[in-house]
Parts: structure tokens; C-alpha cells; sequence
């Protein structure tokens, strides 16, 4: 059974971000552009902060620097984004997850933002070639491969807002404590200074000597038979690799996740094999 | 023979498994002083990497398959192999020099002012645990150089693997308890194959290459809950080895490596070499898709299926490859790299009453502590980053819970909408959600780190406790316990038909049909019984109706049903499960007995008993007398030398005083101990008729019939038994002994086919081995004793024998266990109670016969030299006396050492058949002996001998053994964990001055006829030091002087000390009438050998 229907649209950030590249008046361009993002011309992308930062192998022997940036929140704006997220634990729980919230946008629009720009003008630019126009070929080749970067890491959309992830998750939490106290319910934790230890809890490291070579634990009874595991693998429950989608062969995700699929199967088969034939030299 | 121990080693740049041996050797302290700064002392009880490659061998592991050799190509090493070019093929294989602290002796010199130091001894450490003797010098730990092998990843499963699993009947007695637990997490590794429990990665190595790698994950509860486990029971063994084999740098020893990043790190070693090489040409997807692929993960999945292949792509791709790689398993991140100390839990709930709805609700709980929980409300009520909660600190105890929740939201998206506020704390299912919840949905959450607590009525999926099934209430026929006494005629047996009646049940909760119909009409997988809600499976429901429907008068419970039942052996009837059996009246008191033979009081001793039984023999007795009432077959297990035989005696008199001997009974035994049998009949029981039945002149047909009505005892062997199965099937025995069971161990041989054809009402078997440790022998006993009550021997080997032997499964030997528990009584001679009621000297004289070839030499030489003697007189007569003495106790030791052969090959003792036998289950019982002989020559055809026969060392000290030789023996019969259990000694050589306290059996093989000599040989053994009960086995050939004189030592006792004082002088002085009389062969006491 695998009711994983979440990765069907796994990569709509990087779906709307083709969708506003496909919006620009000047196809053209951006035609050009793809094609230099395709032939391999961009040798880096980097985030450095709030940053994209850039080299593309232009004309030139020298690759050209390309910045990009989207125009940060302020962290007043952060606040209420912040404050509406709190409001749903789900957005905690599945950034905590390792997982980008599907309605994440709504947190955005609900104060008047928006997560994504409106339009490729919003975006801001820069690129050390001599060409005028904007976007030229080697910003509009970085456009297109920051989709396949979002579908990869996601958070780093947040990163172009002003905040990481783990900003988020902290402010989140700070956002609580501070209701907390307003609403004054009583911390009812114990005192930090009473006889708590970790020690409870972390195995005493015993160094008795007299016990050096003990070991008379039988082998556990559910290892004695041990049997293929159920149809469903940790495949199943991470779904898709987040791996680049090219427009002609849509597949690479598929395809690499069908070998790995042949793979478990056929490890599952082998190990129950070789745990029957055991002892045997 | 070596012990074999091995680690896994995390070294900085290459990690393996290394592997050593330990053997023992004399105590060769090292002075402490003498070692220089920095040096580590050579281990002197490690064996050298060539001595490791035999010992391997010698254990059928062979070396050089597992290690890697640099030059050699696999088939030349088998040439060398078949030319025994042994130290060519380990000079070829690359020996490993190691650190590793082991417990080391710290012992002061006060006299030299020395300090010195020797490792401890892994078995000798056990040992001075168990007999608790103080330890007398102090111990610490101490870095010491060993030799060995390195194993790759990949040869350390192979090598793991192949060793037994089991630990039953000692055959792993060469592997250290290290290697046990290695062979474990090994095979933890295989199931988290199977179970498809790893990631791929990708990694870069410590020289910047690029690889993709397996990981392993261990995020399920089970797994969590193993490595918990697996940490706490971890030997310490195995994490004192140095790592990178770095000396300890300073004075301190450095501190173990911590047990769970051992483990961890072995399982992501194994756990990629596996994969790695159970893919290895196997191409899971076509080349032309493989080829579309981008060249980075291309170059990414071949590297995982290949043991070697870095990846060489452009750094950009590996890059983009890795973050892909991270942003997919980011969701098990946390498990990955940390051990978490909490998770996020569900607990699922019933409904209130009145309401439909089940509640999920949410917690934090301690991986450690399924009962540490903490709810929802106080989680949201402490946004901190650690939080001191009933003395545990949780460190983020928001984050952990939410990561937990997103989790499983993803697993479970019905939990996502309960998340939609700020602090959720559970959510509703309904009761379709709630069921699917209890089959599908919590063991996924399980498997994926989180816990999940289900109402106790549920918990059990795989148990039936709360299924619908049958409540049975048993008892016995009509009769009661004192009818059965009295009704000779009308015994029970494993067959018989019990009186029963059975309810419907679900979970605990006895239910009317009317009820049951309620419930299906609720038409519900969940349904709710007096406040406890329980599954109605499909499955039952439709048994249940069908149960009903039939005729429930054709249901049949036999006494061995019922047993099965309350062993928890057999759970189902006609296809229900029965999750309640009770036995009322005798049926209960005969189930106590079963279960319980400490409920059986003991008979008192039978007043025709000669002599008096000791407690724990009136307490087999009644046991015997329990069983046989119940028509049920009896082992009698009991150590060696606690008195079988007296017991099975006595209760023969039990039956005769109680008038229940009605037909002759049959004993069965092994041909050397036919005679002693006899006499042990005749010395406790002269009430009852005891015939041997054996010989030429043996009753045949008719006669054989009628004879046989005239004895209440007949003892014959297993080969005659088989010879003439045909005339003792016309017999109806009153019971059937087999003595030393262990006989018809192999159940296909003719003497087991044979036993099994008799007609009785009883059948006993006796042996001193631990039968319940010999699986076949097990299972051949008990098919004799109770036919088919283990299953065929088919199903026996499948369901017991197989997981057991070959995987030491303990669930399987306890099940086992307490379906044969019953049936089998074995007392030890170590049991504390027993202990109180034997001596701490036992004396026994073993009575063993003649082979007819002996007999023939002994009556020849006895003719012959009785007519020179007659003619002579003075000096010259004495001396005749005196060599045909000799000759005649060589004689009744073994033809081939009258005949000065050097083989025992090619003839046959029935001493010796006899100390075969004995040898045999004091070796299985642990314990050791001693045989003294006065014949050196006899020893020294003895031990190569009983090294074959026993397949281990033995010991002979005698005249020549030089001094070193003589202390070297003493030394390790001693001390040495797994030396030689046995040590023969000549009576002049080895009867004074020596001290093995080692020993508690004290064999005298032939007899020098003076109590005084073999008191002081005896007192080898039973003197200071010595902790156990010392056994004293005196043999004598039955017919032959050897009785005679033994019986006149015995019967005067006094007079005889007198008389023999001087050794065996006296017999010179004797008169040719009167040596003819002490000489001649009683040739009753000729046993029929086996030959047919």
C-alpha cells in the first residue's frame, strides 16, 4: 500500500517558477538563454545568503558574474509571516520534517506577500557581461537552473526572502514562549536545579573487569527466521529523488528510483538467502 | 585448542574486523619493570598468525578465502594447499600485529621487589567467577601486542556467517564470547538487508575521491530497541582494541570505544560491502536508459552497485547530486546522525461512551522507557530548549515532537489535518479509520522511529489472547484418582479421551451464542465486550458459524491434547484458537505432576529393598510409580553415579509390593553392563527373578515362552534384541527399560526399529547424558518412550531441530523444553539438593564381563599354567604364580595388551567397551577423570585409543614421562580452561604425590588388590581443594579372579586388609586347589559379543 501522494506535485515552487519565466514578453531571449543553461555554460550557483551568485561561461575566456536577488522581507514582514505560521503546527512540523509545507504560499499571501515575485522584474539582477539588456542570456540561463535548484533544496527560497529555515524554526519557537508567558500558564517544568540528571538515561559506561568477555545473550527469536521485509521500503516513504527535471527526458527521477526499487528488491531476496544458509562454510 | 576472538576496528583510514587466537600456557609473568617506555609486551597466550591458519583449518574455516592476499591469485593457494606447502600459504597471507588492553595480573613480589604481569585467561576469568574463589591479585587493564588477520567488510560477514550460531552441546566452545556476539550483529545486518533498512549516500572519502556508499537506518523500533540492547550487553572485549593501533599515549589507558558507534559503524561497513556485492554484475535497469541518464548519476548508481568505482564527474554535478541527495533524506536526517532520546508517540484510544470516535493522541516518549511519556498539553506549555521533566532532560522537547508529527503526517496524512492549529494534541479517527489504523498504520509508524501504544485489548497482533476462540475445560473419564489405582486393567494413556466442554471466548470474556450473534451484527472489526474492545477477525467469525453449524459431538480432546494445551504447544482446535484451558479433578492434579515433579511425594523405600534409598531416590522412585500410572513413558536422566539403577530396582519392588507385577518385565542394555545388572538385582532385590538372556544356550521358541513367565526381570542386550525380535514381540511385557538410551539414538538403526516392536503397557529409558542437549537422541528416546508425541522425525527436525542447532534459537528450546519436561527427570550431582544427600566419596564397583575371546585365553592360560605350577615348588612356584597373575589381569584388561599388540584395533574388552561408555558421559556431563592402571603398557595403548574414540588430547603420566613433561600435565590438567578433561596414570608413577583436584572421577582400571594403594591413588582427586563429589569407579571382570578376590576383600573387608596388605604376596601361599578355586572362569560371566 502507498499512499505517498504527496511527491505527485513535489516541485510546484519550481513549476511556478518556470511559470513565471514562461509569463516573459521576450521568448526569444529566453529561448537562447535555456539553451546556454543546457550546454553546460554555467559553471557555479551559489546562495550566499539572501545572494545567488553566479558564473557562466560567456564569449569570453574569463566567465561572466551573475548576482541575483529577490527583494527581502523586512523583519517586520517576517514577523506576521511568522505569526501566521504558528497559527497551523503543520508548517513547523513538516519544516521540521525535512519537508516544504505544499500551502506554504498561503502563509505569504495571508499578510500580502508573496513568497514568489509576480514577475521577472521583480527580480533583481546583475550581470558582468557587456551586453544591455536584462535578462541577458547568461542571467536568463541562471533563471532556468534555479528551477531545478528549488526542486532540489527548497528552503532556499526562504534564504531569498531574508531567512533560513532554521531561522524560521527558531523564531517559531520563540513566537511560542513568548505566548506562553502573555498567557501566564505556569511552567510547570521542574526546576532545573533539582537532582535532574542525564544520567538516567545514558548507560553507565561499566568497565567491569570480571565481566571483560561475557556475552551469554541467545540470538534474539526474531532474528532465527528472518523473512523478507513488507513491500514498502524507506523508498516508499521518501518517494522521489528531488533530482533535476529536464523538459525531454522527464524521467530521471523515475528511472534512478527504479533502479534503486530493482536494487531493495533484490538485496531483500539475497540477505533472506544467505541468513538460510548460515553456518554453512 | 585455541579460542577465537575478533572486533571491529574503526580506524582512521581503513576500518576492519581483526581476528586472533588464545590459547593457554603455563603462567609466564612478565616483569613489569623490565618493559621499556612505549613498548608493548608480546601476549604470551596469543597464538601466532601461523598458528591461527591451522587452528582455522582445524575448524574446517579456511583463512584464505576470507583474507585478501596481496600477490597470490586464489588458485595458486589452492596448490599450495594440496602440497602442504602450509607456511608458504601464510607467508603469503598478510599477518596483522594489534594492540588490544586485556585484563592483565598485577602481582607484587614483595621478596624481589618486583612488580610482574600476565594476561588473564578468557575461559580462566569465567571460571574464578563461577567458583567464586577469591581473586588474589589485582587486575587492571594492559596493552599487549597480539597477531592476527584483517577482514575486509565483506569477508568479515562471510567469516561470521559460517561459523555456528548455535551454543548448544559446546561445539562453539572455540569461539570467545566476542565473536558470539559479532555473529549476532551479523546477522542483525542480514534482516536489515532483508528489510531493505539502508539509504544511499554519497561520500567523500579521506583522500577527496567521491564514492556513493550505503548507510544503514535504524530508525524503526525494533531496531532502535536492538541497538539499545545490543549496547548494554556488548563484551567489553571488544572495544578495548587501539585504534589506528596507536599505543596509549599517556599513563592512563585510554577509554573503550563507546559501544553504539562500534556497532553502528560495523553495520555501515557490512551493510554497503553487502550490498555492494549481492548486486555486483547485476544490472537492475537497461543500459539505454542507464545512458540517458546525466553522467554524475550515472556514475552515482553504478558506484553503488560496484565495490570500487569513484565517482570522476564534474565537481558542479556532485554538488547538485549531493544536495538532492540531502534535501530527499532530509526527512530521516535526525535518525541518521543522531540516537534519539525521545520520539513523538501515539496512543490510540477507544471511544468514550456514547460517542463513535477513537482518539489519537500525541506524545513525547523515551526511547528507553515505553511508560516515560509526556502529553501533548505540557509539551505546549514548555517552548524551551531543554526541559527538565520528572529528572530526564529533553532537549528541544517542541521541536522533537513537531519533527515527529510532520513525520507522521507524511506516513499518515489523516493526522494532517489535526495539525492545523497551533497546538495540536491529538486527533479523532472513526472506527473504520481507527481499525486500519491498529493493521496498516501503526507498525508503518513503527517502522519509522515513531511509537505508538495501542488499548492492552489490541496490543497483540500476532497472539490471540483477545481473539475470538475457545475456553476448555477438561477432565479424566469417569474415574477418579483412586479408581485408577485400583483398576489395573483400565490405565490412561496419551491416547485416551478426555470428558470436555468449551465456551466461546473473546477477548478473556466467555460469550453466549446469542452474544456472538449480537456482535456480528454490529457488522465491526472492532467491537466492544464489557468495557474491552477486541478484533472480530473475518477469518474466525466465519470458523466460529462453521464451529457452530457442525456436530460438535465429533470433536475429540486426548490426554496429549491436553497436555499440548497447557505446555502452550498446540493452540488451535478445529481451526479455533483456544485462549483458555483448565483441567479439573485428577486431570489437574496429574497436569500439576507433570509440571511440577517436586508436587510428587515420595514413596517410601519398598521394605524387600536391600538397603536404603537416599531422598532424592525415593523422590525418582514415586516419580516412576506416577508416570507408569498413567501409562506415560518415563526418562530417567539422572547424572552418573546417582543411582539409576537402584531407582529403577526399587521401583520394580514398588510394583511387586503393590501386586501390579503381572508379566515379566524386559531390560535392555548395552553388553558390558549385563552382568552388573544382574548383580545389582540380585545384592537390592533378592525378591525378584532376574534372567540374562543371552548366550548360546538361551531358551529358543516354546522353551523361551514358559521361561520367561517364571522371572520378573529379563535382561538381554540391544543386538539380541534385534536378533530375536520376533520370539519377544510374542511376550507381553509388563514394562520395557532401556538402559543407556543413548543406544537408539540413531533412530533408523535396527536395535531402535527393534525396541520399538515390543508389546507393553510401560516404557522406561535411562541414560546419563544430557539427552535434552542431543536433539536426535532427544527425539529417538522420546518417540520410543511416547510414539509421535514429538512429531515424525520430519517435523521434528524442521520445527525444533533446525532453528535450535543451526540458530540457537531459544524460543524453539524453551518451547521444546517444556514439551519434554514432563517426561524426563535429570538431577545433577551438583543440584543442591542432591549434594546434601551423597557422599563426598562415592565407591562403586563396575562389574563388566568377558569377551569370548577373552574368556578363551583366560581358561587356556589358566589350564595350562595350573598344571606347571602343580609340578613346581619353592621360589620357582611362587614366581609362576605371580606372572600368571599378570598375565591374567592383562587378559581381562584387553587380549591385545596380553598379546603385545599395538593396536586395541583387533580385539575387543568389555572393561574397556564399558570405561568407552562411562568416559563418554563424564566428558558430556563437563566433569574429568583420572584412570589409574598398573600397567604402563596399558596406557600407552589406551590413549591413542581414547583420543580417537573421544576426538580430543589425553593425558598418560607414567615412569618415563620426563619431569617437564610431568609438571607441563599436571599444570594444564589443572589449569589449562580447555585442556584435556582425562588423564590416565600408571599406579606407580601417578598414585602418590600429585594433586588433581581437577578431576571428580577416579577410574582403577585393573586392581592391585590393596585397599591402602588405591586409597592413596584415589586421594589424587578427593583431598584439599577439591569442591565436588568425587566418584570412585572400581572395575572387575565378573567370573574372573578379579570378583573373587574383590568379593573377598568386601566381605572381609578387615580380615582381607589383613591379608593383602603385603600386595599379592599371599595368593603365592595359596594351594593349587585353592588357586584353582580363585582362578577358574565362571563362564556364566562370558558376554555374547555383538557379532551375529
Amino acid at each position: 500500500m502507498t499512499n505517498f501522494t504527496l511527491q505527485a506535485n513535489r516541485e510546484w515552487w519550481s513549476q511556478r517558477w518556470l511559470d513565471l519565466l514562461d509569463s516573459y514578453r521576450f521568448k526569444k531571449r529566453l529561448e537562447r538563454a535555456r539553451n546556454y543553461a543546457r550546454q553546460g555554460n554555467i559553471l557555479s550557483i551559489e546562495f550566499k545568503g539572501a545572494k545567488v551568485l553566479a558564473k557562466v561561461q560567456g564569449s569570453e575566456v574569463e566567465p561572466y558574474q551573475v548576482f541575483l536577488s529577490l527583494e527581502p522581507f523586512t523583519d517586520e514582514q517576517w514577523s506576521y509571516v511568522i505569526e501566521t505560521m504558528s497559527q497551523r503546527a503543520l508548517f513547523a512540523a513538516k519544516l521540521l520534517a525535512g519537508e516544504m509545507p505544499q500551502n506554504i504560499e498561503e502563509v505569504f499571501t495571508a499578510n500580502g506577500l508573496s513568497l514568489f515575485p509576480f514577475t521577472l522584474s521583480d527580480v533583481i539582477s546583475q550581470c558582468s557581461c557587456p551586453d544591455q539588456a536584462n535578462p541577458c542570456k547568461h542571467i536568463g540561463a541562471v533563471y532556468y537552473q534555479l528551477g531545478d535548484r528549488f526542486s532540489e533544496d527548497p528552503f532556499v527560497l526562504f534564504q531569498l526572502r531574508g531567512r533560513t529555515k532554521e531561522q524560521i524554526i527558531s523564531d517559531l519557537r520563540h513566537l511560542r514562549s513568548t505566548k506562553v508567558g502573555e498567557t501566564g500558564i505556569a511552567d510547570g517544568g521542574e526546576n532545573e536545579s533539582s537532582n535532574a540528571t542525564t544520567l538516567a538515561h545514558t548507560q553507565p559506561d561499566s568497565l567491569k573487569i570480571e565481566a571483560f568477555w561475557d556475552y551469554n545473550e541467545p540470538l534474539e527469536s526474531t532474528l532465527v527466521v528472518i523473512t523478507p521485509g513488507s513491500s514498502e521500503t524507506v523508498l516508499d516513504v521518501l518517494g522521489n529523488i528531488p533530482l533535476a527535471k529536464d523538459e525531454e527526458s522527464s524521467s530521471t527521477a523515475d528511472l534512478v528510483m527504479k533502479y534503486l526499487q530493482a536494487v531493495y528488491s533484490d538485496v531483500s531476496q539475497k540477505a533472506v538467502l544467505a541468513a538460510m544458509k548460515i553456518g554453512e562454510n | 585448542m585455541a579460542i577465537l576472538h575478533g572486533s571491529w576496528l574503526v580506524n582512521k583510514q581503513k576500518s576492519y574486523f581483526f581476528i586472533w587466537g588464545e590459547t593457554w600456557c603455563s603462567t609466564q609473568e612478565i616483569d613489569y619493570g623490565s618493559i621499556a617506555v612505549g613498548e608493548i609486551p608480546l601476549n604470551p597466550l596469543a597464538i601466532s598468525g601461523t598458528q591461527l591458519y591451522q587452528c582455522l583449518r582445524s575448524q574446517h574455516l579456511d583463512i584464505a578465502q576470507f583474507v585478501q592476499q596481496p600477490a597470490v591469485s586464489p588458485s595458486s593457494v589452492k596448490e599450495h594447499q594440496q602440497k602442504n606447502h602450509l607456511n608458504h600459504v601464510v607467508a603469503d597471507l598478510p599477518i596483522h600485529s594489534q594492540i588490544i588492553s586485556l585484563p592483565t595480573n598485577f602481582i607484587v613480589n614483595q621478596v624481589k621487589r618486583k612488580v610482574f604481569i600476565y594476561p588473564e585467561h578468557s575461559a580462566s576469568l569465567v571460571v574464578k567467577q563461577d567458583s567464586s574463589k577469591y581473586i588474589e591479585y589485582s587486575q587492571y587493564l594492559q596493552p599487549w601486542q597480539i597477531e592476527g588477520f584483517c577482514l575486509t567488510p565483506t569477508a568479515a560477514i562471510k567469516f561470521l556467517t559460517s561459523l555456528p550460531l548455535s551454543s548448544t552441546d559446546n561445539q562453539d566452545a572455540f569461539l570467545g564470547a566476542d565473536l558470539r556476539f559479532w555473529e549476532q550483529i551479523a546477522r542483525w545486518s542480514l534482516d536489515l538487508l532483508s528489510r531493505g533498512k539502508f539509504l544511499p549516500t554519497i561520500h567523500q572519502q579521506f583522500d577527496g575521491t567521491t564514492v556513493a556508499k550505503w548507510q544503514v537506518l535504524l530508525d524503526s523500533a525494533v531496531d532502535r530497541s536492538r541497538l539499545e540492547k545490543f549496547t548494554t550487553t556488548i563484551p567489553l572485549a571488544c572495544r578495548t582494541y587501539h585504534s589506528d593501533n596507536q599505543p596509549p599515549t599517556n599513563l592512563v589507558v585510554d577509554l573503550p570505544i563507546a559501544a553504539a558507534e562500534l556497532i553502528w559503524a560495523f553495520l555501515d561497513s557490512v551493510t554497503d560491502a553487502q550490498v555492494k556485492v549481492m548486486l555486483a554484475s547485476h544490472n537492475p535497469i537497461e543500459t539505454r536508459a542507464m545512458v540517458s541518464l546525466p553522467s554524475t548519476v550515472q556514475q552515482w548508481l553504478q558506484s553503488l552497485t560496484h565495490t570500487s568505482n569513484t565517482i570522476n564527474s564534474e565537481v558542479t554535478g556532485i554538488e547538485r547530486l549531493t544536495a538532492a541527495l540531502k534535501a530527499w533524506t532530509l526527512p530521516l536526517q535526525y535518525q541518521l546522525v543522531t540516537k534519539p532520546l525521545f520520539r513523538t508517540c501515539f496512543e490510540l484510544r477507544p471511544p468514550a461512551p456514547d460517542q463513535t470516535d477513537w482518539v489519537l493522541a500525541y506524545f513525547l516518549q523515551a526511547v528507553d522507557d515505553a511508560e516515560f511519556l509526556i502529553d501533548g498539553a505540557t509539551i505546549w506549555q514548555h517552548p524551551l530548549e531543554r526541559f527538565v521533566y520528572r529528572n530526564r532532560i529533553l532537549a528541544e522537547p517542541q521541536e522533537t515532537f513537531l519533527r515527529g508529527l510532520g513525520l507522521a503526517s507524511r506516513l499518515y496524512p489523516v493526522i494532517a489535518s489535526s495539525l492545523e492549529i497551533p497546538s495540536p494534541e491529538f486527533c479523532c479517527l472513526n472506527p473504520t479509520q481507527a481499525y486500519e489504523f491498529i493493521k496498516s498504520v501503526a507498525w508503518r509508524l513503527e517502522d519509522n522511529g515513531l511509537g505508538v501504544i495501542l488499548p492492552a485489548s489490541l496490543a497483540n497482533r500476532e497472539g490471540w489472547a483477545n481473539r475470538l476462540g475457545l475456553k476448555i475445560s477438561a477432565q479424566t473419564g469417569a474415574q477418579t484418582g483412586t479408581q485408577l489405582l485400583q483398576n489395573k486393567s483400565a490405565r490412561l494413556g496419551l491416547q485416551s479421551l478426555l470428558n470436555f466442554q468449551w465456551e466461546l471466548a473473546i477477548g478473556g470474556q466467555t460469550i453466549s451464542q446469542a452474544e456472538f450473534n449480537r456482535l456480528i451484527a454490529l457488522n465491526s472489526p472492532l467491537v466492544e465486550i464489557n468495557g474491552e474492545w477486541v478484533e472480530l477477525r473475518p477469518q474466525d467469525i466465519k470458523t466460529a458459524q462453521a464451529f457452530f453449524a457442525s456436530r460438535k459431538d465429533k470433536m475429540h480432546l486426548s490426554l496429549e491434547d491436553a497436555l499440548r494445551l497447557s505446555q502452550g504447544d498446540t493452540q488451535m482446535i478445529e481451526k479455533l484458537p483456544v485462549v483458555s484451558f483448565t483441567a479439573t479433578g485428577v486431570l489437574e492434579e496429574l497436569m500439576g505432576a507433570l509440571t511440577n515433579n517436586q508436587s510428587i511425594a515420595p514413596l517410601p523405600t519398598p521394605s524387600s529393598f536391600r538397603g536404603k534409598l537416599r531422598p532424592y531416590q525415593e523422590r525418582g522412585v514415586a516419580w516412576l510409580a506416577f508416570l507408569e500410572r498413567w501409562g506415560l513413558g518415563a526418562c530417567l536422566a539422572d547424572d552418573m553415579g546417582l543411582g539409576k539403577s537402584i531407582e529403577l530396582i526399587a521401583f520394580l519392588l514398588h510394583l511387586q509390593e503393590q501386586d501390579l507385577l503381572e508379566n515379566p518385565t524386559l531390560l535392555v542394555c548395552p553388553t558390558s553392563v549385563l552382568s552388573n545388572w544382574e548383580k545389582e538385582v540380585k545384592k537390592f532385590a533378592p525378591t525378584l527373578r532376574v534372567f540374562q538372556y543371552h548366550g548360546d544356550k538361551r531358551p529358543k521358541g516354546k522353551a523361551f515362552t514358559e521361561a520367561v513367565q517364571k522371572y520378573d526381570l529379563i535382561i538381554a542386550s540391544y543386538s539380541l534384541i534385534h536378533r530375536d525380535v520376533k520370539l519377544l514381540q510374542t511376550v507381553k511385557w509388563q514394562i520395557v527399560v532401556l538402559d543407556e538410551a543413548q543406544n537408539v539414538k540413531n533412530s533408523d538403526a535396527k536395535q531402535s526399529q527393534a525396541v520399538r516392536q515390543l508389546e507393553t503397557t510401560f516404557r522406561i529409558a535411562l541414560t546419563g547424558t544430557p539427552v535434552e542437549n542431543k536433539l536426535q537422541e532427544l527425539w529417538s528416546i522420546l518417540d520410543f518412550l511416547n510414539p509421535g508425541y514429538l512429531g515424525n522425525r520430519q517435523f521434528f527436525q524442521r520445527r525444533f531441530a533446525m532453528p535450535i542447532e543451526k540458530y540457537g534459537d531459544a524460543a524453539s528450546l524453551h518451547q521444546l523444553r517444556s514439551l519434554v519436561q514432563p517426561f524426563i527427570l535429570r538431577r545433577l550431582k551438583t543440584d543442591k539438593e542432591i549434594i546434601q544427600d551423597l557422599p563426598e566419596k562415592q565407591e562403586m564397583t563396575v562389574f563388566c564381563g568377558l569377551t569370548i575371546e577373552q574368556a578363551k585365553l583366560y581358561q587356556k592360560i589358566v589350564e595350562d599354567s595350573l598344571v606347571t605350577i602343580e609340578s613346581s615348588t619353592g621360589l620357582q612356584r611362587r614366581g609362576m604364580i605371580l606372572s600368571l597373575l599378570v598375565k591374567l589381569k592383562q587378559i581381562c584388561n584387553h587380549p591385545a595388551q596380553y598379546l603385545k599388540e599395538s593396536t586395541l584395533k583387533d580385539h575387543s574388552s568389555a572393561k574397556l567397551q564399558r570405561l568407552d561408555e562411562m568416559l563418554e558421559e563424564v566428558i558430556l556431563a563437563g566433569d574429568r577423570a583420572l584412570i589409574f592402571t598398573q600397567f604402563a603398557e596399558w596406557g600407552k595403548l589406551l590413549k591413542p585409543h581414547l583420543e580417537n574414540q573421544l576426538n580430543r588430547e589425553i593425558f598418560f603420566l607414567y615412569g618415563s614421562s620426563t619431569k617437564q613433561q610431568r609438571e607441563l600435565m599436571i599444570d594444564r590438567f589443572q589449569n589449562d580452561p580447555q585442556g584435556p578433561p582425562i588423564m590416565i596414570l600408571s599406579l606407580k608413577a601417578g598414585g602418590v604425590g600429585l594433586n588433581l583436584t581437577r578431576a571428580n572421577h577416579v577410574f582403577h582400571f585393573d586392581r592391585w588388590w590393596n585397599p591402602a594403594v588405591e586409597n592413596q591413588a584415589t586421594d589424587r582427586v578427593f583431598r584439599i581443594g577439591q569442591t565436588r563429589n568425587v566418584q570412585v569407579h572400581k572395575f572387575v571382570c565378573t567370573g574372573t579372579l578379579e570378583e573373587k578376590i574383590n568379593q573377598m576383600i568386601e566381605s572381609k573387608k578387615q580380615l582381607a586388609e589383613q591379608i593383602v596388605n603385603a600386595g599379592e604376596e599371599w595368593l603365592t601361599e595359596l594351594d593349587t586347589d585353592q588357586l584353582r578355586n580363585l582362578l577358574i572362569l565362571d563362564r556364566n560371566a562370558v558376554i555374547d559379543e555383538d557379532s551375529e
